[in-house]
């Protein structure tokens, strides 16, 4: 037994040596026949040899192939979020820009056309910034940035580059309020410019004028322009005042027509006014 | 005396961010107004006749910036201090929610007091409950605010004395 056992491992040995010394001989035959071209021979075993080998590797790169494409999306990803918080700022920036010249750009065309009707008034003209509204919301005054010191006293016209806006009530040192024709309290002769039907436009709290003391059955017709009719004061003759919206007859007993009319002027978003100096003017010509 | 100046600074400056944001804080004829909350805080805490001082103050410094006639609002400022005096009076140990329904009755009645004395009664309705609802809806903020400020004056005064 004792004798066996060591025959039998040698056996084995030598079996394994030989194995290993024919697969090492397998594999330089086959590198040596890769290599030097020994087509006609080595071609199956190439064939083999790559068949294998290209089963193992696309095994093998499989793996690595997702981990690249795992890491490379993710990378990506990464890359296209930097890229994108960056064009989103680029385009924040850009936005605020435009803004920035488009308000200039406003800004330009409401100073032309106040300048406009600077160059057609007779009458010397304030351009101001409005810088306040009434602290009641139902009162329709706003506080604007000329006074006393640039020559605006109360009574005079205040208009925007769409019409006439109301006219002053107040006037500080530095700024001055402005009563809107919105108002209640206003009260301005107007004339329809067709026609020459006179009323008084009237302010109602809201966004809109009435013309009153129209008496029915005049010619007033949806449309027509209204206009002041320079015997109030303040107002000089001629101002475009608002577009007659709506027309009421009113009840059978009374003898005057309800006209609604829209002012020229938007009254809720003014920015800059011009103030005319009529009350100078007149005050100058006084002997 | 901290909180005398804590509420004229800020009544001031109310004052002020209405006339300038006046159009971007109003809803018809309704507008997001701090004055009358400023007052119904100033009354919870502060009694006769010193709470008085500052709302008059606060009037007189709030006539210059609307056209309405003289005296209406320290009118409509005075009546919303003494009714949150009256309703404090009558229910000790408010808490803060239940200032909160009280400040927007509080300002929903000064606002139609000051449409009826102004000769605009034809907005009552709807605009002075919005009017309350705001006030109701910022009385909680402002709270926190003016307490913050009165406590964080109190403290830089101590500061300053102990340095002194």
């Amino acid at each position: 037994m004792n004798n066996r056992t060591p025959d039998k491992k040698k056996n084995k040995k030598r079996l394994v040596t030989a194995c290993a010394v024919g697969l090492v001989a397998l594999i330089l035959f086959s590198m040596v026949g890769l290599r030097i071209g020994a087509q006609n021979f080595s071609t199956p075993f190439k064939f083999l040899f790559m068949d294998a080998s290209a089963s193992i590797q696309s095994a093998i790169v499989r793996p690595y192939r997702w981990t690249k494409q795992f890491f490379a999306f993710n990378g990506g990803c990464q890359d296209i979020k930097v890229k994108n918080r960056a064009l989103l700022q680029e385009n924040a920036r850009l936005r605020q820009e435009l803004v920035k010249y488009q308000e200039a750009y406003l800004a330009k065309e409401r100073y032309r056309k106040l300048l406009k009707i600077k160059q057609q008034m007779e009458y010397p003209v304030v351009f101001a910034q409005v810088i306040g509204v009434d602290l009641a919301p139902w009162a329709g005054t706003i506080l604007v940035d000329s006074g006393r010191k640039d020559g605006v006293l109360p009574d005079m016209v205040a208009l925007s580059w769409q019409g006439v806006i109301g006219h002053t009530i107040e006037s500080f040192p530095t700024s001055s309020r402005i009563l809107l024709l919105s108002d209640p309290r206003s009260r301005i002769a107007a004339i329809i410019q067709r026609t020459r039907v006179r009323g008084v436009l009237k302010g109602t709290g809201s966004s809109v004028c009435s013309l009153v003391y129209v008496e029915k059955g005049t010619d007033v017709e949806v449309g027509d322009k209204v206009i002041s009719a320079g015997t109030d004061g303040i107002f000089p003759k001629g101002l475009l005042l608002g577009k007659v919206s709506s027309i009421d007859p009113g009840s059978m007993d009374g003898i005057f027509q309800t006209i609604t009319v829209e002012p020229s002027a938007h009254l809720n978003n003014i920015e800059e006014v011009s103030i005319l100096l009529t009350t100078r003017m007149n005050d100058q010509a006084r002997p | 005396m901290t909180r005398f100046l804590v509420a004229i600074f800020f009544g001031y400056f109310f004052i002020l961010l209405e006339s300038a944001w006046g159009s971007g804080l109003q809803v018809g004829m309704a507008r997001v107004d701090f004055l009358i909350p400023l007052v119904a805080w100033y009354g919870f805490k502060t009694p006769l006749p010193d709470g008085l001082f500052l709302v008059l103050l606060l009037g007189i410094l709030a006539e210059p910036f609307t056209v309405l006639s003289e005296g209406i609002y320290m009118t409509i400022l005075v009546s919303a201090y003494l009714l949150v005096r009256y309703i404090s009076g009558h229910m000790p140990g408010l808490r803060w929610w239940h200032k909160v329904p009280v400040v927007g009755f509080v300002a929903a009645e000064s606002q139609i007091l000051a449409m009826l004395l102004s000769g605009a009664a034809q907005f009552i309705w709807p605009w002075a409950i919005v009017q309350g609802i705001f006030a109701a809806m910022i009385f909680p903020v402002l709270m926190f605010v003016l307490e913050f400020s009165e406590n964080f004056l109190n403290k830089f005064l101590i500061k300053i004395r102990l340095i002194a």
